[in-house]
Parts: C-alpha cells; sequence; structure tokens
C-alpha cells in the first residue's frame, strides 16, 4: 500500500495542509532527482517546483497505479525532458562557496570544512551525471541514486525494462573513466592542491530558493 | 552467447544484493566470468560506478519550496485548466443566453434608428443594407447607436462563430 495513499485522498478533496505535508515529505528527493538531472541548483529549485505544481493540478488524474513518490518522479523527469527541448543546456558550473554558505544556513551544525568537501564531492558527481545524454541520466539517477527498482523506473520513464537495463549499462561505462578523474582530483587536493586548478574557480550563479514565476 | 548479451545481466550482478539474480542465471554468469576477462572488467566497472553513486551526498531542498508551490497553486488557474472547455462551455451557456435576451429586448424597445454619426463606417454601411458590408462580424455592431435588436440578433445569428475571431487576427 502506498504510504501516502490518505494524504493524497485529502489533497484530492481540496486538503492544502495534505499538500503541504505531501510536498514537505517528498521534497528533498524529488529536488535532489532534479539536482542530479540538471547540475545546476536554479534549475533544480524551478523544476522541483515546476514538478509539485503539475503534480497537483493534475492530481485529479492520480489513480494509484503507481506510488505517489514514482508518480513525482515521472512528472520530473517529463518536465525535465520539456525543459530541455525549450532551450539549449550549457553545461553548468555552482559557486561552491555559495552553495557551502546555503548549506551553513540551514544546518548550522554541519558548517565547516567537511560541509565544503561534501558539496563539492555532490558537485562534482552531479556535473560527471550532467554530461551523459539525458535519457541515460534519468535511468541512472533514479536507480543508482535514488534506488528505485528497475519496473519502477521503466513505468516512470514511460520505457520497458529491456531498455532501462540497456540504458544503465551504457550510463555506468561513460560515468566510470569520469569519476576516475574525480578521485584523481580529490586525491590531489588532499596533498595540498586544491584551489590551484583554475577551472573550478567560482562563477556567479543565481541564488537558491529565487522567487520564480 | 556473446559477450553483449551478458549486459543486462551483469547490470543486475552489480547491485551487490542477495536475490539480485534468480539462481539460475548467476551460475550461468559465473560460469562465463570465469573464463571471460572483459566481462569479469565489465562487471567491476558497473559496481564501482553504482556504489559512488549510492554515496552521493543528498542536498537540503530549498527550505522554502513547499511555501512556493501552494503559492503557485492559489494563484491564477493555469492554461491546462482553463482547457477544461467542456465545463467552461456549460457554465457560461445560460450567461450566453442571457446577454442575448437582453440584447433583443433592448433592441426592440430602442425605436427608430438615430443617424448614425458615431457609427463606423462599415457598420452604418451595413445597417444601410450595402451588399459589400454584407459579412460584418456581429460583434461589432454591439453597443452603437442606431443599430436596432432586430438586426443584431439576425447579424448574431447568421454569423460563423469563427468569424469574428479570424477577423481580429487578421487585422493589422
Amino acid at each position: 500500500m502506498d504510504p501516502d495513499q490518505a494524504l493524497v485522498a485529502a489533497a484530492q478533496a481540496g486538503d492544502a495542509e495534505a499538500v503541504n505535508a505531501l510536498v514537505r515529505r517528498h521534497q528533498a528527493r524529488i529536488f535532489n532527482f532534479a539536482l542530479a538531472l540538471t547540475a545546476d541548483g536554479a534549475d533544480a529549485d524551478d523544476l522541483a517546483q515546476e514538478t509539485f505544481v503539475r503534480a497537483f493540478r493534475s492530481l485529479r488524474r492520480f489513480r494509484g497505479e503507481s506510488s505517489f513518490r514514482n508518480w513525482l518522479y515521472r512528472i520530473a523527469a517529463n518536465a525535465a525532458r520539456s525543459r530541455r527541448g525549450q532551450r539549449a543546456r550549457q553545461a553548468a558550473v555552482w559557486d561552491e562557496r555559495v552553495e557551502a554558505d546555503d548549506l551553513a544556513e540551514r544546518h548550522p551544525a554541519s558548517a565547516g570544512s567537511s560541509v565544503e568537501q561534501t558539496v563539492m564531492h555532490r558537485q562534482a558527481l552531479d556535473r560527471a551525471l550532467a554530461s551523459l545524454p539525458a535519457r541515460m541520466r534519468a535511468a541512472v539517477v533514479l536507480r543508482d541514486v535514488e534506488g528505485l527498482e528497475y519496473r519502477e523506473i521503466a513505468a516512470a520513464l514511460g520505457v520497458p525494462v529491456g531498455t532501462v537495463m540497456s540504458r544503465l549499462f551504457r550510463a555506468r561505462r561513460l560515468l566510470r573513466p569520469m569519476l576516475a578523474e574525480l578521485r584523481g582530483q580529490r586525491d590531489s587536493a588532499a596533498s595540498g592542491a586544491a584551489g590551484s586548478d583554475p577551472s573550478r574557480a567560482p562563477v556567479t550563479r543565481p541564488a537558491l530558493g529565487k522567487a520564480t514565476s | 552467447m556473446s559477450c553483449e548479451e551478458w549486459q543486462p545481466l551483469l547490470v543486475r550482478a552489480a547491485d551487490d544484493r542477495p536475490g539480485a539474480l534468480e539462481a539460475r542465471d548467476e551460475a550461468r554468469l559465473a560460469a562465463h566470468l570465469d573464463r571471460c576477462d572483459h566481462c569479469r572488467a565489465l562487471l567491476a566497472e558497473q559496481q564501482v560506478v553504482r556504489r559512488a553513486l549510492a554515496a552521493r551526498p543528498a542536498a537540503p531542498a530549498p527550505p522554502d519550496l513547499a511555501a512556493r508551490v501552494l503559492a503557485e497553486l492559489d494563484g491564477a488557474p493555469h492554461w491546462t485548466e482553463l482547457l477544461a472547455w467542456r465545463t467552461w462551455t456549460c457554465r457560461l451557456a445560460p450567461v450566453a443566453a442571457g446577454l442575448l435576451a437582453v440584447a433583443f429586448i433592448i433592441g426592440r424597445g430602442a425605436g427608430a434608428p438615430e443617424p448614425p454619426a458615431s457609427v463606423p463606417e462599415l457598420a452604418a454601411a451595413w445597417v444601410a443594407g450595402e451588399p459589400d458590408a454584407g459579412d460584418l462580424p456581429a460583434f461589432a455592431l454591439l453597443g452603437q447607436d442606431g443599430v436596432d435588436g432586430d438586426r443584431l440578433l439576425e447579424a448574431l445569428l447568421s454569423t460563423a462563430p469563427d468569424e469574428p475571431l479570424e477577423r481580429q487576427e487578421s487585422a493589422p
């Protein structure tokens, strides 16, 4: 049984508090899915918001064939695809210092160098993911980052399970050299070369949590 | 069986959990891996990447995301909702009928037409019955002085529904 069933029924009946509860319950995973798809904080923010808004505007059509969570993943994947169709994607680079500040603000207890390392580690993974062809990216993120079952990924992406397996295999093949490079960078950073790479210089990005139209 | 055909099993085997493969498939794959360095390397590669991604640190969601979603849902209706045209048509049908009736009654009580000084040229021509002005859209007559109810009703009933819209779009 879908653990969200009762809340979804209440939301379908127009209960705003149920909507609020559903967003709060799923916002972290949908935002992280969006972040792994876009590798850009502002884009991920917009995509997550669009996903929830689309979901609740069409909630009457949700019949519970999948879990509410997987339905959200499907909407997010579709929204990401239509966004890619609207504009050419550019490789996005985060301002790592800004994100570290954001994190420290939200989680003061975890502020410090370990937070920065965590952020940089995630950003590096997300950049590697962002370099994949979009279809492979969605499959490998849903499987390896979000932990969905193969049939759930197939349902979310609207493709057969065999296609999911094929995309996973190829995505991991493409990621392997990039992750080896990432490990090399981390090792050299640990030995004192951190900050010397000009390609990692921070650039400005829109603030997280910006107002959207 | 070529190495390519083992790929789906290699993906599943990389899951690192009991039962990821059925017993029969597991035995077949193990036998193949014993004699195929290439597939053994591929399996290691799949496992390394899967583990690295599984260890991706999660980012906290923006703290105001729920508030923004609720605010957007409370705002103006989205175009997809406006597309529920059946609902709109049903709701607006009585209103349209009422407007027609009001226009008809007002028109009948208007008496003799006054000189069409403020009427646009085309409307004036139409009222005067000039043949060239026969396709004037009905909406152009609404609220105009000198147009009686019978004329207006006739125009409304004889004008194709799309006609005024097309005329609007083709206007310079």
